[in-house]
């Protein structure tokens, strides 16, 4: 790999040993890929920041690389804690509140903002054409599908070893001629609420996983597409999507490609599928994944609504926003059920997905896709519920 | 005997290990128990065994959970990919796991010849970058309890 004079320095030790190993690790995976440089980034995303993820080896890891004087060189956001960060938190354990702490400290020590969101894309809006070095698979595909900004899939400690140096591996999606599509979606039903738009994610990431899928007629809904990105970067690997009318880059795959047709059929199909609970059972009703933010205020109102019409034992409704969205969504939530249903609790800088999940009070009902996929994966009963009204009919 | 020609990615070697063909993708994030090292759909051990899979999908925590099998003694000898990103590679640079990579289709024959033996397969992968070779052999029969 071609390296400047500046990074065979960075590389070499001379400026440090957190450098260095950054760049080890950058330089390992780029020529692993076949990539011939390095190209510098404006914001690097960091993924891996629950305790329950990455566990006593992951935290010694950031503890060693922050005790050792690693900075981060560029703008950095991390993804959510495995506890809620704020008085409403319902499953925290006081071993685990220490255990997540010291992650986060190791995180801010570096240099990191205080975000503890998977939504990076709100509190810096990515420009077009830009180059970013993100973890968060759903993340990384409302980049490339929604902004036009240039990422890969960066594994937790390559988006942090890009944080370090400022700079990631030229290779797959921040080259033009990769940001190609390869398959013709062509949609046949209607898409109006964050469980349709996941349920399409889940259907073509299960057909074609590591996909660059060409969409016609989705909806210019930025909530949706990102349930959508969301759904397919956990199902499979999407890192991109081509949405006709809403991606800046969106234009047909060429002649030839695959094609893959999506009615409404088989939205009702995969809902089945990926639920492992029956939504009638359901003791709490989980909203905010990816994390809403102020911008979805009303978005999220709409969702709760309706996604309780079905639950008839729901006893709390969960929302796990950034800590810096979390009293105005909690307010929302709280006018739009006008002090009837369910208790509201936010779960700020927080993810069920990668908390302690044996403690989840269960089954849970969720409008997510990727939410589904993953607590089902981990034996946590999960139903999928909200359909906007087509979905609905049929299941009944 | 079959051998096959990869492209190596990442350095390493398996002599004669178990070898373990996953039918889709792997999730390291949620289809590993990184306690266990145990895949949890099919409720087997990926410990030292050299594992073949269409691609890793999924979480971007996949590294964290190779380096925590790592430390564990827990993780696989080595990986056999058809489609290759950098959460692939970073998994096996932090696992610490020999990464090579198939063309498409290159694995059909060998796969379909392994489901057809009813004994175990043993594989043996050395990926020294940019080569890699995988030797496959199968027992005959099962062997004695």
């Amino acid at each position: 790999m071609y390296l400047t004079k500046l990074e065979e320095r960075m590389l070499s030790g001379e400026m440090g040993e957190a450098v260095r190993i950054a760049m080890k690790l950058l330089v390992s995976v780029g020529e692993a890929l076949g990539a011939e440089r390095l190209v510098p980034i404006a914001h690097a995303h960091v993924s891996g920041v629950s305790y329950d993820n990455i566990g006593r080896y992951g935290l010694e890891f950031l503890e060693s690389l922050a005790a050792s004087g690693a900075r981060f060189a560029v703008y950095t956001t991390f993804n959510p804690a495995g506890v809620a960060l704020g008085v409403d938190a319902p499953i925290n354990t006081p071993e685990r509140v220490a255990m997540q702490a010291r992650i986060l400290r190791a995180l801010v020590r570096m240099g990191a903002r205080f975000t503890a969101t998977c939504a990076p894309y709100r509190v810096r809006r990515p420009r077009f054409g830009e180059h970013l070095a993100w973890g968060e698979s759903s993340a990384v595909a409302v980049a490339n599908t929604l902004f036009g900004a240039r990422t890969n899939r960066e594994g937790g400690p390559v988006a942090l070893a890009a944080a370090i140096a400022g700079r990631t591996y030229y290779w797959g999606l921040h080259l033009d001629e990769e940001r190609v599509p390869d398959v013709r979606v062509r949609l046949q039903a209607r898409v109006r609420s964050e469980l349709e738009a996941g349920l399409v994610g889940f259907i073509v990431a299960k057909h074609y996983p590591s996909s660059k899928p060409y969409v016609d007629r989705f909806p210019s809904d930025e909530r949706l597409v990102i349930s959508l990105a969301a759904a397919g970067a956990a199902q499979g690997a999407i890192p991109m999507w081509f949405l006709e009318g809403v991606s800046p880059e969106a234009r047909p795959p060429p002649p030839g490609a695959e094609k893959l047709e999506v009615k409404r059929d088989d939205l009702v199909a995969a809902l089945e599928e990926v639920s492992c609970a029956n939504p009638e059972d359901a003791e709490v009703l989980f909203l905010g994944c990816p994390h809403y933010t102020t911008a979805d205020l009303e978005r999220a109102a709409t969702e709760a609504l309706a996604a309780l019409r079905g639950l008839k034992r729901v006893r709390e409704v969960w929302v796990a926003a950034p800590p810096s969205s979390a009293i105005r969504l909690k307010e929302a939530l709280l006018r739009a059920l006008a002090g009837r249903g369910p208790r509201v609790r936010v779960l700020p800088g927080a993810c069920v997905v990668v908390t302690d999940r044996g403690r989840l009070p269960a089954p849970i009902a969720t409008n997510s896709v990727k939410t589904a996929i993953y607590l089902c994966k981990s034996g946590v009963p999960a139903a999928l519920v909200g359909g906007a009204g087509a979905l609905d009919e049929v299941k009944a | 005997m079959m051998r096959l020609k990869l492209r190596g990615l990442v350095e390493g070697a398996c002599n004669a290990r178990p070898l373990l063909a996953l039918a889709g993708p792997l999730n390291l994030y949620g289809d590993v128990d990184p306690e266990l090292g145990v895949y949890r759909p099919a409720g087997v051990s990926i410990s030292g065994r050299v594992l073949i899979v269409r691609s890793f999908v999924g979480s971007t925590v996949a590294p964290y959970v190779a380096y925590a099998l790592r430390r564990r003694g827990l993780g696989p000898c080595g990986v056999v990919v058809e489609d290759v990103d950098g959460v692939a590679v970073a998994s096996a640079v932090l696992g610490g796991f020999a990464l090579a990579k198939a063309d498409r289709g290159q694995l059909a024959a060998l796969l379909a010849g392994v489901r057809r033996q009813p004994g175990p397969c043993l594989a043996t992968l050395v990926s020294r970058p940019p080569g890699a070779e995988l030797a496959v052999s199968c027992r005959a029969r099962p062997p004695d309890a």
